[in-house]
């Protein structure tokens, strides 16, 4: 593989031009083709997807890479970014959830399925080094093995939806949202105190490991960035941002299509799946906004340095990326989604599975911590 | 690496745009949490809902 | 009075008896759905007998058609404008009420005893529906002697005929319209048989409008009402001759569908009196009701389901502007 020669003249012969012109082209196409249907959301969907890739890349903006140096060495400036992340979106999305109608957070009941779900999530996002944003910014920027866990994400979420049902079954009580208690603003007054709260018991933990809390100012601004991205990601899509949802569907699509009979399914039997299944992939908010920010990330990555001009990593790595890909699909359809649809998406509802999810996925985060070795991965 | 993505892209677009081209007409955007009485985004029923 | 005297009467009461029975027989058997020009030649004189030219501009016709050649004594009322169809609560094309409909009717000097041959122009299956929808509104008012002319007026002209030319000059007459409800079907109807079935939904329509690839301006979306049956009103008809296609074969189409109660409809209650008239009268079945709204009325409401086999692909055609 030849290695480019940069001028340091011209800034343009940085740019890796087929990728940058087919990632913004492809996205130019979307857009028009869901704006020519008559659903200018669903356009500005693509777009907010587009700029959420661009903004986690530029940031390197990790859930997995921080909730893992917090673990290991008590570490807390990217999980403190995550909080205020989430602070920022939940400024809008729990009062306009609670007072504007046809808006709704996101809610999930609280029983074994979440738990598991995550506990399943966390352990596959430490393997696969990428949870679901990380998965689409890092798979969309140009790592072949994020590629292999992206495929292997969409396929276990599958194999999850026909689960979800039997685990539902186990039991659990209806979701908790603090403004259905509380009203929009009570609501929005505990959920920030108990964000505050979080961060303060993690700063504290970390100063108590010896460990830096302060997140860098790039982190800061990333997460201002894609707290106000995932803002105008719930105002178009009347809910808030989710990834794996749309993973769900690709994958089911492509089974249907070679041939597998959903109709004895329950979860696709449920109206959301069903309608979602039936109709144009490009009708599902959640679909539009992974299909942006992987077009988003490439084309920052494109215009960064040459695409895709690493070597593949070994056999090891690449068996650790498919089966975290598997266990984060899997997890995150019984545990109702992944560090964005559950947690950034509950918390910043209001709701209290968001942070049953956190602490279940930090679990499960601490026995994928300890496999990684096997794996040639780093612990931290 | 580059051949994988550059087939990805295009095989990956063009699902997109087949499966879209495709699709029933005149659907409107449907989110995960587009119907009553769901207890989850995915659509899952309410705990309540599914002891009686 | 004597034995020969009596039997003369009694011969002179049966004989009376027989005429009456038989000229009676013959009057009842005189109306049948279809008339020919040759019936009609013969029985144009009839003081029964009433000649409804409803040519318009459906049919490239209307009054000045009629007026450069029309059969004699005939009388003409567009189909089109004459108030055969109104709009009502937005929806075009609808059934008028029973009072426009007596003083349409009565106007034009057709009253509860009159035996009316409705005349289409007789060039294209469209046009036969003219005269079908006709026949139909003129039957929901409670009329019971209605013909419609096979072949239309091109049939008369072409059997060189007798030809008068001039304006129409009806001769009002008092109607009174009675419902006859069990020929129409409303929207609540539908609605119920499309929800728990009940009857055959017979959608009268080419099969591009069945399947959503085309739609008429009248209605607001594409495609069926779902679980409906698409029986295209131009298989009935022989285009060639301009006149429906011979009793056998009507019979071994309608074979194909299920018995039962049936409900025509199509985009405006245009086509689907076709497919009643042939149904219903022709081929006798029972219970077959004309859904006048049919498409305008359906989707007039928008949480009406409507089934189509449509893509995004179909609606970017249109959108570009290659495709409808």
């Amino acid at each position: 593989m030849s290695t480019a020669t940069l001028s340091a003249s011209t800034e343009l012969r940085r740019l890796d031009w087929p990728f940058l012109i087919a990632a913004v082209l492809g996205t130019a196409v979307l857009v028009t083709l869901v704006a020519l249907d008559g659903h200018p959301a669903s356009a500005a969907l693509v777009i907010l997807g587009f700029a959420l890739g661009v903004a986690f890349l530029k940031a390197e903006f990790s859930f997995t890479a921080a909730w893992r140096r917090f673990l290991a060495n008590g570490e807390a400036g990217g999980l403190l970014a995550a909080l205020l992340l989430i602070a920022v979106a939940a400024l809008v999305i729990v009062p306009v959830a609670a007072l504007v109608p046809g808006f709704g957070g996101a809610i999930a009941p609280i029983g074994p399925s979440l738990v598991i779900g995550a506990f399943v999530f966390g352990i596959g996002m430490q393997l696969a080094n990428g949870c679901g944003s990380g998965t689409l910014y890092t798979a969309g920027g140009g790592s072949g093995r994020m590629l292999i866990a992206l495929a292997l994400f969409i396929a276990g979420s599958v194999i999850g939806s026909l689960h979800l049902p039997a685990f539902l079954a186990l039991g659990g009580v209806d979701p908790i949202l603090a403004s259905a208690y509380l009203g929009p603003w009570g609501g929005l007054a505990v959920t920030l105190a108990s964000i505050a709260a979080v961060a303060l018991a993690v700063a504290l933990i970390a100063r108590a490991r010896g460990a830096n809390f302060k997140p860098r100012p790039l982190i800061v601004i990333g997460a201002i960035a894609i707290g106000g991205l995932s803002i105008g990601v719930f105002l178009a899509g009347h809910h808030p941002w989710s990834v794996t949802f749309g993973f769900t569907v690709w994958g089911a699509k492509l089974a249907a299509l070679a041939g597998f009979d959903f109709s004895g399914a329950a979860f696709w039997q449920w109206p959301g799946p069903k309608r979602a299944l039936a109709e144009s992939i490009l009708s599902d908010t959640s679909s539009l906004t992974d299909l942006g920010m992987i077009l988003g990330a490439m084309a920052a990555a494109a215009a960064t340095k040459p695409f895709a001009r690493t070597v593949w990593p070994q056999a090891r790595s690449l068996i650790a990326a498919a089966i975290g890909g598997l266990l984060m699909g899997w997890g995150a359809r019984i545990g109702f989604g992944c560090n964005i649809g559950a947690f950034v998406g509950g918390v910043a509802s209001g709701s209290l599975h968001g942070w049953i999810w956190f602490v279940a996925a930090l679990g499960g985060c601490m026995i994928g911590i300890r496999l990684r070795p096997l794996f040639g991965l780093s612990r931290e | 690496m580059r051949v994988v993505y550059a087939l990805v892209l295009i095989a990956g677009l063009g699902a997109v745009i087949a499966d879209h081209l495709t699709s029933p007409s005149s659907a409107r955007a449907v989110s995960p949490e587009d119907f009553a009485g769901a207890c989850a985004p995915c659509g899952a029923p309410c705990p309540s809902a599914q002891k009686k | 009075m004597t034995v020969r005297s009596a039997l003369r009467s009694l011969t002179f009461v049966l004989a009376s008896l027989a005429a009456l029975t038989f000229a009676a027989a013959a009057r009842a058997d005189s109306v049948t759905p279809l008339v020919s020009a040759e019936w009609l030649k013969e029985h144009l004189k009839d003081p029964d007998v009433f000649v409804l030219d409803v040519r318009s501009a459906i049919d490239g016709g209307g009054v000045e058609a009629y007026q450069k050649g029309h059969i004699p004594g005939a009388i003409h009322s567009d189909y089109d404008k004459a108030g055969w169809r109104v709009t009502r609560g937005g929806v075009p094309f609808m059934l008028p009420t029973l009072a426009e409909l007596e003083k349409l009717i009565g106007e034009l000097g057709i009253d509860e005893d009159t035996h009316v041959v409705v005349v289409p122009a007789g060039v294209h299956f469209t046009d036969f529906g003219s005269a079908a929808r006709t026949y139909w509104t003129l039957k929901v008012a409670g009329l019971s002697r209605v013909s419609i002319l096979d072949g239309g007026y091109a049939a008369w002209a072409a059997g060189q005929n007798a030809i008068e030319t001039g304006p129409s000059k009806p001769s009002p007459k008092i109607f009174t319209a009675t419902l006859n409800k069990a020929l129409l079907a409303e929207g609540a109807d539908v609605q119920k048989i499309e929800q728990s079935g009940g009857a055959t939904l017979i959608d009268s329509r080419p099969a591009s409008f069945f399947v959503g690839k085309q739609k008429a301006p009248a209605a607001q979306g594409y495609g069926h009402i779902p679980g409906a049956v698409n029986v295209d009103s131009a298989t009935f008809y022989d285009s060639k001759s301009n006149r429906l296609k011979p009793q056998a074969e009507l019979v071994s189409i309608a074979a194909a569908l299920p018995g039962g109660p049936a409900v025509t409809y199509c985009n405006t209650g245009h086509w689907a009196a076709t497919d009643w008239f042939v149904l219903s009268e022709i081929l006798g079945r029972s219970d077959v009701r004309l859904y006048y709204g049919s498409m305008a009325e359906w989707t007039s409401d928008a949480s009406r389901p409507l089934a189509s086999a449509r893509t995004k692909w179909d609606d970017l055609k249109k959108t570009l502007g290659f495709g409808s």
